[in-house]
């Protein structure tokens, strides 16, 4: 299966690139913190610790699934499948 | 008659689109980065009644992006600057509010249209929860750094900006590091929206959201679905 990640601001300059997909054999479904290793593996750029901490999304971070944001559309561990687009946004705060 | 300030835009929206902004009112929630340039932008383009809300006072910090301050201004409410500074540029009605968004705030009843550009998202929040409880749009902005985003808050017809945006970090004081370049662009975008919004015109960002990236030049739209 392929998972598509989408990073912005910071996360796309840390990761180097806005977009990367993931493909997972063997595999119908994949946790954002394994996803994000993947991505790791793939890029050699960690951006897992500025988006996870302590098996959680941390403040300050947006994640969307297919555009439905997670905390709003979804309660419990999310897993992704197929198809599925990954976007996750750090929204600026300031005035 | 027209008045010669619009002479140049007239050709862009017509008769008709000078009228509705004319007649049209529009509460900017903020005086800082964003709010001073939305606020120059929407009296230059011909909004007829505006009103604005902000506590602050003008410090030198907000020299290096608030537009409508100068040195000789620092210390002075910066709702007293604005409509000095505005009321320079053209007659308009300019109505000031010294107050923090709370949860008493009355959104008054005429306003047409809500330009959030408070500096955290406690506020921004709330807001738009009291903007919908009227039924009136909001445009939304947020900086940090060469960042931002922008996106449009439609009652019935988007989700709220809590609901979009759930997960931002809702600390009630602003203070990030923000640069001119940043709160000018998303401001000139966050004016936009609005005056597209007032005449009817364009493509407004309604589920989605616009990120920009000024030191990369990078713009984006994240699609945002609504159900």
């Amino acid at each position: 299966m392929k998972v598509t990640l989408r990073v912005y601001t910071y996360l796309k300059a840390e990761l180097g690139k806005g977009e990367i997909c993931i493909e997972i054999p063997d595999s119908d479904s994949i946790s954002l913190g394994r996803l994000l290793e993947e991505v790791q593996k793939s890029t050699g750029k960690d951006i897992k610790e500025k988006i996870i901490k302590d098996n959680k999304i941390r403040d300050g971070i947006i994640l969307m699934l297919n555009g439905k944001n997670l905390l709003t559309f979804e309660s419990g561990e999310v897993l992704f499948h197929d198809g599925d687009v990954v976007s996750v946004l750090p929204p600026g705060s300031g005035g | 008659m027209m008045e010669e300030i619009f002479a140049r835009h007239l050709p862009l929206i017509g008769k008709d689109g000078i009228r509705r902004l004319l007649n049209s009112k529009v509460l900017v929630a903020g005086a800082g980065g964003l709010g001073t340039v939305v606020l120059q932008i929407l009296v230059r383009t011909g909004v007829g009644k505006i009103y604005i809300v902000d506590h602050g006072i003008v410090d030198e910090p907000d020299l290096n992006r608030q537009i409508l301050y100068n040195r000789g201004d620092i210390g002075e409410a910066k709702v007293d600057v604005v409509i000095r500074e505005l009321n320079k540029i053209r007659d308009v009605d300019l109505i000031g509010i010294k107050c923090t968004i709370d949860e008493n705030f009355e959104i008054p009843e005429d306003v047409d249209i809500v330009v959030d550009c408070l500096d955290n998202f406690y506020g921004k929040f709330l807001l738009n929860d009291l903007a919908l409880k009227k039924d009136k749009p909001l445009v939304h902005a947020g900086i940090s750094g060469f960042y931002g985003q922008v996106t449009t808050i439609i009652p019935k017809e988007t989700l709220s900006l809590r609901d979009m945006l759930r997960g931002a970090l809702i600390e009630k004081r602003g203070g990030l590091p923000v640069i001119a370049a940043s709160s000018f662009s998303l401001g000139t975008i966050e004016a936009s929206e609005t005056i597209k919004y007032l005449i009817g015109k364009g493509t407004l960002l309604k589920n989605r959201i616009l990120v920009v990236d000024v030191l990369h030049n990078d713009f984006q739209i994240i699609e945002i679905a609504s159900s």
